[in-house]
């Protein structure tokens, strides 16, 4: 860990530290024990420890954005972006539980600026999913919310695999989420041909 | 309970979901709640040990009210499984429509009390994946029942977010949106949106 510099040293003792006694049980104390680093140091880099949190909810949105357009890179239609999308999700979950758990479960109960960045973020991966609605039967049918049905069942079976403690086995909900996320799109029948073939 | 009970506890109750709703569950302590009921705080200890005690035995309480609500709306209703999980999720909304405060305390802030009742919660939204599970075709007894858990979780999550949240039109009016997503699925594109047609209540 001391490879890194203080402030990846910090975010980091704080995913860890917050993945494992949440929150409200994580003091500034805690954190610069972990991450080897004196209190000035960290107040330095951060005013207090939401602004840390923040910054590490920001690292990680940065991270896996960075992985998802690598992926989508090479995906030459909806339906393979939408695989690769969630492949990369899932995995960037998977190998990082402590920041996936902090910032998918904890993250909400920090507080108001904590809330509107998650549900903002939650937002901005609507469009992917929306992507899927030119290639709709009939797109005009499609109720306005439904992005926000597919988020939502994505990110909760990611949650409670997080909750339970069964980060490994994240990547074992690929089939699932592809199916839930392209079925409005693609109707029920090519969505779980899609599903199966993975 | 005791011959007195029921009423100390109604009060009390009534209480803790006000506080929480005012001030989140960390902000909870059994003084408040004494001066909210107007108990003593010697009453209220006899009734619980601490803030945590009390939020559990509350929440408890709103939990068995919930499952036997949405396992008579289930039951109860005369139909087809989308007939049957749509009143069901009706019910499931309107319950926490009646009372905001309860809703959040129910949903939001239960996450801040333990990993014990984080999972109490999990269990409550398991009852909801069993009954959408409910629609797989017995001609498919292999689907994998991650579906369901994946529908009830959207299904959990837009609760969540719209209380946390504490505005907008009430819940039931996602009631078409919600069965749409849960039927799709299990019955197709066709069904499903026959439910989309359908208005979110009659009144």
């Amino acid at each position: 860990m001391l490879a890194h510099k203080p402030r990846e040293r910090i975010l980091i003792a704080l995913a860890e530290l917050v993945a494992k006694r949440g929150y409200p049980g994580t003091t500034v104390e805690h954190i610069v024990k972990r991450a080897v680093v004196s209190r000035s140091t960290f107040y330095e880099l951060f005013s207090n420890r939401e602004a840390a949190l923040l910054a590490l909810f920001d690292a990680a949105q940065k991270a896996l954005a960075k992985g998802v357009a690598e992926a989508a890179k090479e995906a030459d239609d909806w339906p393979s972006r939408v695989v690769a999308v969630l492949r990369t999700f899932l995995g960037y979950c998977s190998e990082n539980p402590a920041v996936a758990r902090t910032c998918l479960v904890e993250f909400v109960t920090v507080g108001s600026a904590a809330i509107a960045r998650y549900e903002q973020s939650m937002e901005e991966i609507a469009p992917l999913f929306a992507g899927g609605r030119e290639l709709a039967a009939d797109p005009e049918e499609l109720p306005e919310a439904l992005e926000d049905m597919v988020v939502g069942s994505v990110v909760w079976l990611v949650h409670q695999r997080l909750l339970r403690g069964e980060a490994a086995r994240i990547p074992d909900l690929l089939p699932t989420a592809v199916e839930i996320a392209t079925s409005p799109y693609l109707g029920e029948h090519k969505a779980a041909a899609l599903a199966a073939g993975l | 309970m005791g011959a007195r009970g029921p009423t100390e506890r109604e009060r009390i109750r009534a209480a803790l979901i006000d506080l929480v709703d005012e001030g989140g569950y960390e902000a909870l302590e059994l003084r408040s709640i004494a001066e909210r009921t107007g108990l003593s705080s010697s009453a209220v200890a006899r009734e619980f040990p601490n803030p945590e005690a009390c939020f559990v035995a509350i929440w408890e309480e709103i939990d068995a009210e919930l499952a036997s609500l949405l396992n008579d709306a289930y039951e109860n209703e005369e139909g087809d499984w989308p007939v049957r999980l749509r009143a069901a999720l009706d019910a499931f909304l309107g319950f926490l429509d009646v009372d905001p405060g309860r809703a959040r305390l129910y949903v939001v802030e239960v996450m801040l009390v333990s990993e014990a009742m984080r999972a109490r919660r999990e269990a409550a939204q398991a009852r909801l994946a069993a009954i959408i599970g409910r629609g797989r075709q017995e001609s498919e007894d292999d689907a994998p029942s991650k579906i369901a858990e994946a529908v009830s979780g959207a299904v959990w999550y837009r609760v969540e977010s719209r209380l946390r949240r504490g505005d907008g039109p009430a819940l039931r009016a996602e009631l078409p949106l919600m069965t749409y997503f849960a039927v799709l699925p299990y019955r197709g594109t066709e069904i499903a949106r026959a439910q989309l047609a359908r208005r979110s209540h009659p009144e």
